[in-house]
């Protein structure tokens, strides 16, 4: 029997799911406090007042391609470090509904999404298959990174 | 140039939603709209304020950090920064300007990585009055500004 290891499932975007570990998600925040940043990158270009922080605001809606005009109504604050024994930081994703627990195994493996594969491969540890849906296990310290924030502006370009 | 992380004092700038930070050493002088005179009709700016054979092309931004073509009529003050020519100076339209000191501004931190570009004028964040404060400098506005107001010339 492979073993079972727990994590929280996210709906970024229609269609989308990604992935973070139990320890990761610290809050689901309805109706988030969201204020728009001018000539931040598109996929970032809000914050999120958040428990006295300003947290970056990820949208995969933009990432994915989809249309991004709706407001986000809901967001995942997630926690990450970019190095052991760093302070943690937080970013909050949008998402479309409640996180929801699951438990993942080997036998899930599969090939990430082909849509926009360069960017989920720099994104993703790994991919599981959800209820037929491909599922990043996702980076979140890769997210937040500067090599990713230059790769998605050199795709906008 | 004044280093916002050693600016103790902001000259706080609103308009449509936004607030924006300037460290106050580098505000030249705060004039009213209506001092504002008219560009010649093959010009793209506003208008300009003119103190001492010192001019100062007046900008006015959207809450997106676009150029405006008009003045909207809220803009009643402008701030002037910078001196000389070959575009050092420039004058930002804003509805209201206020002083701030950085111990009023919560959370204060510089720009988060994830959201800088080359693109943005923004150095930090920080939080006011339950509002977002963008702080900026005139060297990073007059980066920014620029190659939009060539493109609109």
């Amino acid at each position: 029997m492979p073993e079972r290891s727990a994590a929280w499932l996210l709906v970024p975007g229609e269609g989308q799911q990604i992935s973070v570990a139990q320890h990761e998600v610290v809050e689901y925040v309805d109706s988030p406090d969201i204020r728009q940043v001018p000539s931040a990158p598109q996929h970032c270009s809000s914050v999120l007042f958040w428990r006295e922080q300003i947290v970056p605001l990820m949208d995969f809606r933009v990432l994915a391609g989809q249309d991004a005009t709706a407001p986000i109504r809901a967001v995942v604050v997630l926690a990450y470090q970019t190095q052991a024994r760093m302070p943690l930081a937080h970013v909050a994703i949008g998402v479309e509904q409640a996180p929801a627990r699951i438990a993942v195994d080997d036998s899930q493996l599969c090939e990430l999404p082909a849509d926009n594969a360069d960017l989920w491969e720099f994104l993703a540890m790994s991919c599981f298959s959800h209820e037929e849906t491909p599922t990043l296990i996702l980076n979140i310290a890769a997210l937040c990174s500067a090599q990713f924030r230059d790769h998605v502006g050199r795709r906008e370009i | 140039m004044e280093n916002p992380t050693q600016s103790t004092q902001f000259a706080l700038l609103r308009f449509d939603g936004i607030q924006l930070a300037f460290p106050q050493g580098e505000v030249v002088m705060v004039d009213l709209a209506a001092d504002i005179q008219s560009a010649a009709s093959e010009e793209s700016e506003i208008g300009y304020l003119v103190q001492e054979a010192q001019k100062w092309p007046v900008i006015a931004l959207s809450k997106s950090f676009k150029l405006l073509s008009h003045l909207p009529p809220e803009r009643r003050f402008c701030v002037c920064f910078g001196a000389g020519e070959d575009e050092a100076a420039f004058a930002l339209a804003c509805d209201e300007v206020a002083s701030l000191a950085l111990e009023e501004v919560a959370a204060f931190q510089p720009m988060l990585e994830c959201m800088q570009s080359p693109l943005t004028p923004v150095q930090h964040l920080g939080k006011h009055a339950e509002q977002l404060v963008l702080v900026v400098s005139t060297e990073t506005m007059r980066a920014y500004m620029n190659p939009m107001r060539k493109q609109d010339a």
